[in-house]
């Protein structure tokens, strides 16, 4: 029998037992898809609550006076802000860039008092560095007319018992260190997942909160936004040879980001193995079934002089037929239900009421860069394939004769 | 009984069809136990690094303490209190602190800083103080005139090992704190926000600087069994009353119980996916089972054997088959959780440096809690008997002539 | 949200010196009671009583002022905090603790530190703010406090002004221009502190409530009481005395 005869006559065993091929494909199909879609779910889950994190409070990268993130000091300012941003705009990486002036604050209300953040912003750059505007759950973003508007979050509307339009003094130190308040009408309240965040950041425009520091154009923070934050750190170190400011990317400024990304990755690379482990096991079984079933058929074909390397061949081309069916129509449809779930989105609020305190949102959407798929969709063709491998040796343990006389 | 002779006789009857099907049940155990593990062992992991580490399973403190975490909220701590606490079963050690904010000063900086009293000897069980120094050395007794200090705190102060530490407060009921100390040594935290900020003193110097004698902020309490932290919380509060106020680690962290609540959202996912492929493993055999046996059914029903005879034999053999694999894989999954609790799979380059410099243990060490494999084992077991249904349904439609004609 | 009550407060500490006012209108009115404290130099001994629902506690202290730049606290007792200096200047305040021999600047972090355990906090003793800059004046009424009649002015603060208040009522009695009552409105209308002017004596010639009270509305069983044993106006203090190498010597 030739070679290609053999490849023939897998294809032919393929259809001549629909149900077992059908339950192989399947089999294939479903991990394929189990381990493209988890990934994918996996990732956007991370990404989102990273994204989330990035896109409203902490960017792709920051700079600052290197002395500025240690004392928090207002007399460490950026010298000469707009060259800088000017020529941070002039990278190809750079989507965007605003320059924020920034202090620590005691924000007091005629109830409460409490430590925020405040950052002074240019409302034309900021607004395409961070999402915040796409948060407001009440009242108006900063505008320039108004006078002294501030926008805060929920958590410290609650705390403080302000609403729209409620008076907010702020005291802090100016540049020259002198202790110095200033009053602010509560133009916007908004509410991100992150309720942490919420507490302690307010936003106020940059010449109202300049006029109080008594330095014009004072810019503490320059926050740019890249074109993936992936290449944050090597973006950041080919900005840092040229600059005598502090350069962090987002994992310097956020630990605990940095965490995650790396703690999911792993953990994906944990679930995928125990996924390629079950599906694998699963066609072992099938195919040993399939192999074990047809003793006969296959005494047969060694009997009539069919050598081992052929038989061997044949069951696992068979397995083969039966994978590529099931790979690529799984990778079809994973990609089809990451497409369609990546719109619509996944509640989880039934699992985990958690989930909003910690920053994330409740319903996840599943996303996957192309070049995952390939790799996934390539691990499970070998993970199929060396699945096969298995029962094609068992085929050639059979003793012919006993084979044929066993019926 | 005779059924179940019948049906056991019948399994073994084909033994390597027999083996085949169960052991696919037996992969479905293992694969989702050692899952299971995984996940739990992280929160455990999570759990003993902030728990274990810092809050206790759960504190006695003043009843105003949690609101408003004041020295003036502190509680006076009696031989009465400390004897019920270390007489209790289930309590394996009580360990007083005394902690408040405080400005702690070198030579020509100063910072606020958390000033916290430990108790030499039992905090070692705790925060591990003697095992975070990297410089000097640890107090040698709980009213030494010494003081510990955070190496990133101790940077920016600009001190070192034998430097005076000044360190001027607020004490109890708005008395004066004001102190100096020498530096015996230098503590290197994981967190960035414990490192910037930690200054330790033993508790008798520190309840002498706070003017708050035979006070303690809170009295955190570790269990022989962090399990069983409900129970011994609802113990405590009914035999100390309203006078006190008995708080487990869930109520003292609320952003770690909802870390894990977030994780345990999508890992519930990841399970269910899990199951829908070892289902359909399990389902795959099955299947290959009733097919293979199409003709035996087909002879049996020709010979006339009655159709709910022949079920209740084939749910029988069903049975034997499921129990058998769901312990059988029980028992394997153990010494596999085992392994990996003894050897936790290390993350490594860049990934580990980013975990262990945000005061994480950079590796997963999985969880041996028993009840993952019952749960697990549980859950499986249900999953094949209704996938069991399938050749029963199978057997009802046979026609026995096409069976047997194949 | 203390910090305008002990501006207050401290308009009796450093203040008042009495003076004829034939003014009528509301802001002329505060702008009388408002002099008193400045451009002068005022040396005097205080106890301030911190009272808590379980516990009560008293300081006693010295203090020299020079207008509202300067100022030195000496604490004398308790015994426990014997000898502790506060030195404000300008913006800047110092802290001498005898018992650790070192001075120390407030870093902007402990500013918002309670000063003493009371209910004002270290940025209170520094803060200006003028009453009457920051607000609109409006004579509502004559009312009879502690026995005086007195002018009833409400004070709205300005769009600008860093006053978290929504509302200020002020009673400023009609003979002495004396603060005998204040009250702090929030912006739903909730009275949130009342601060009591008491006791009106007489020192170094001058008639001068003895007794301060500021309770907060919120807090049950919470006050702080400032009393004032003796007074001495216009002793011309040189602004040398005012130094952290004085702070450490002054008794």
């Amino acid at each position: 029998m030739k070679f290609w005869s053999i490849i023939k006559l897998s294809w032919k065993n393929v259809w001549r037992n629909p149900t077992r091929s059908s339950v192989v494909i399947l089999a294939v199909l479903l991990g394929t898809w189990a381990g493209i879609f988890s990934t994918g779910l996996m990732n956007g889950m991370s990404m989102q609550y990273i994204k989330n994190q990035l896109d409203t409070s902490v960017s792709h990268m920051q700079i600052q006076h290197p002395k500025y993130s240690e004392e928090f000091l207002p007399k460490y300012y950026i010298p000469k802000p707009d060259s800088m941003i000017q020529s941070l705009n002039r990278y190809d990486f750079t989507i965007s860039v605003t320059g924020r002036s920034v202090i620590q604050g005691l924000a007091s209300s005629a109830t409460n008092t409490f430590g925020v953040t405040v950052k002074g912003i240019n409302t034309h750059t900021d607004s395409t560095v961070t999402d915040l505007h796409t948060y407001l759950a009440e009242g108006e973003y900063l505008s320039e007319s108004a006078r002294n508007p501030v926008m805060i979050g929920d958590n410290l509307a609650k705390r403080l018992k302000l609403e729209i339009r409620s008076r907010l003094v702020i005291n802090f130190q100016d540049v020259e260190g002198n202790i110095t308040a200033g009053a602010f009408r509560v133009a916007g309240i908004f509410d991100t997942p992150n309720s942490a965040f919420d507490e302690s950041n307010v936003f106020v425009n940059r010449e109202d909160l300049n006029r109080l520091l008594g330095r014009e154009n004072t810019v503490h923070e320059i926050a740019i936004m890249v074109d993936n934050f992936k290449n944050a750190d090597q973006y950041r170190d080919s900005l840092a040879q040229s600059s005598s400011m502090e350069i962090r990317s987002w994992g310097d400024v956020s630990p605990s980001l940095r965490y995650t990304d790396s703690n999911v990755d792993f953990m994906l690379y944990i679930f995928m193995t125990i996924i390629a482990i079950a599906l694998v096991f699963g066609i072992i079984n099938t195919m040993l079934m399939s192999v074990l079933e047809r003793t006969q058929e296959l005494g047969m074909l060694m009997a009539i002089g069919v050598n081992r390397i052929r038989t061997f061949s044949m069951v696992m081309f068979e397995t083969f037929f039966l994978t590529m069916v099931g790979v690529p129509v799984g990778m079809l449809l994973s990609w089809l239900t990451i497409l369609w779930v990546g719109e619509v989105g996944i509640d989880l609020s039934a699992f985990a009421q958690g989930l909003e305190e910690y920053g994330m949102s409740t319903i996840i959407y599943p996303e996957l860069p192309e070049g995952y798929f390939l790799n996934i969709g390539l691990l499970m063709l070998i993970a199929t394939l060396l699945a096969a491998v298995y029962p094609s040796i068992k085929a050639l343990r059979l003793n012919p004769v006993q084979a044929i006389r066993k019926v | 009984m005779l059924y179940l002779k019948l049906a056991w006789r019948n399994i073994w009857r084909n033994k390597r069809r027999t083996l085949i099907t169960m052991a696919s049940v037996v992969m479905a155990v293992l694969l989702s136990s050692v899952m299971s593990s995984m996940q739990q062992g992280q929160y455990d992991q999570m759990i003993d690094n902030t728990v274990g580490s810092f809050s206790g399973h759960l504190q006695v403190q003043d009843p105003g303490y949690f609101e408003e975490s004041t020295l003036d909220n502190s509680l006076r701590v009696d031989d009465e209190l400390l004897k019920l606490l270390q007489d209790h079963p289930k309590i394996q050690s009580t360990i007083p602190r005394i902690d408040s904010y405080a400005l702690a000063a070198g030579a020509d900086r100063s910072k606020a800083a958390m000033v916290i009293g430990i108790d030499l000897e039992s905090e070692k069980q705790l925060s591990e103080p003697d095992q975070k120094i990297i410089n000097g050395e640890y107090f040698n007794s709980n009213s030494e005139n010494g003081v510990l200090i955070a190496e990133g705190l101790g940077e920016f102060l600009n001190v070192e090992v034998g430097d005076t530490l000044v360190l001027l407060g607020q004490g109890f009921r708005g008395m004066s704190a004001a102190a100096a100390h020498p530096i015996s040594g230098i503590m290197k935290f994981g967190l960035p926000e414990m490192n910037n900020n930690m200054v330790y003193l033993p508790i008798d110097t520190a309840r002498d600087f706070y003017a708050a004698y035979d006070r303690v902020t809170s009295l955190v309490v570790l269990l022989n069994d962090p399990e069983e932290v409900n129970e011994v919380v609802d113990d405590l509060r009914a035999e100390l009353g309203e006078e006190y106020a008995v708080l487990g680690w869930q109520t003292l962290m609320p952003e770690l119980v909802q870390a894990i609540e977030a994780d345990r959202g999508s890992a519930m996912i990841l399970l269910l996916i899990l199951y829908m492929i070892v289902g359909f493993g399990i389902f795959g055999s099955i299947l290959m089972m009733t097919a293979e046996r199409k003709f035996e059914f087909g002879v049996m029903i020709a010979i006339g054997t009655a159709r709910l005879r022949m079920s209740i034999m084939l749910i029988l053999e069903m049975i034997f088959i499921t129990f058998m694999g769901t312990v059988f894989g029980m028992m394997l999954s153990l010494p596999v959780m085992y392994y990996f609790n003894f050897n936790p799979l290390e993350f490594s380059g860049e990934a580990a440096l980013a975990i262990e410099e945000y005061g994480m243990e950079p590796f997963v060490q999985f969880s041996t809690d028993p009840s993952i494999l019952i749960q697990q084992g549980g859950i499986i077991l249900i999953i094949t008997l209704i996938i069991s249904l399938y050749p029963l349904l199978h057997m009802r439609k046979l026609k026995p002539v096409e069976a047997m004609r194949h | 949200m203390r910090y305008r009550i002990l501006a207050v407060l401290f308009t009796f500490i450093i203040l008042p010196i009495s003076g004829n006012l034939f003014a009528q209108d509301a802001t002329e009115i505060i702008r009388q009671m408002d002099e008193k404290m400045r451009g002068e130099s005022l040396e005097s001994e205080m106890s301030m009583t911190i009272v808590r629902p379980n516990w009560e506690r008293t300081i006693s202290m010295k203090s020299w002022v020079r207008g509202n730049e300067y100022s030195l606290i000496l604490i004398t007792s308790p015994a426990r905090d014997e000898g502790t200096a506060y030195l404000k200047r300008g913006n800047e305040i110092w802290n001498w603790v005898p018992s650790v021999g070192r001075t120390i600047k407030m870093p902007p972090s402990m500013m918002m530190q309670s000063w003493m355990g009371s209910d004002f906090t270290n940025d209170d003793l520094v803060r200006e703010s003028s009453v009457v800059t920051d607000y609109e004046h409006e004579l509502v009424g004559e009312e009879t406090i502690e026995g005086r009649e007195c002018y009833k002015i409400q004070m709205t603060p300005k769009p600008d002004a860093p006053v978290v208040w929504d509302r200020v009522d002020v009673w400023v009695s009609k003979d002495e221009y004396l603060q005998l009552r204040s009250e702090f409105y929030d912006e739903f209308g909730d009275l949130i502190n009342v601060m009591k002017g008491m006791n009106v004596k007489e020192f170094d010639g001058r008639m001068i409530p003895a007794r301060m009270e500021m309770i907060p509305q919120d807090k049950e069983g919470h006050k702080t009481v400032i009393e004032y044993q003796s007074m001495e106006f216009n002793e011309s203090i040189p602004e040398s005395f005012f130094s952290v190498q004085n702070m450490r010597r002054v008794q």
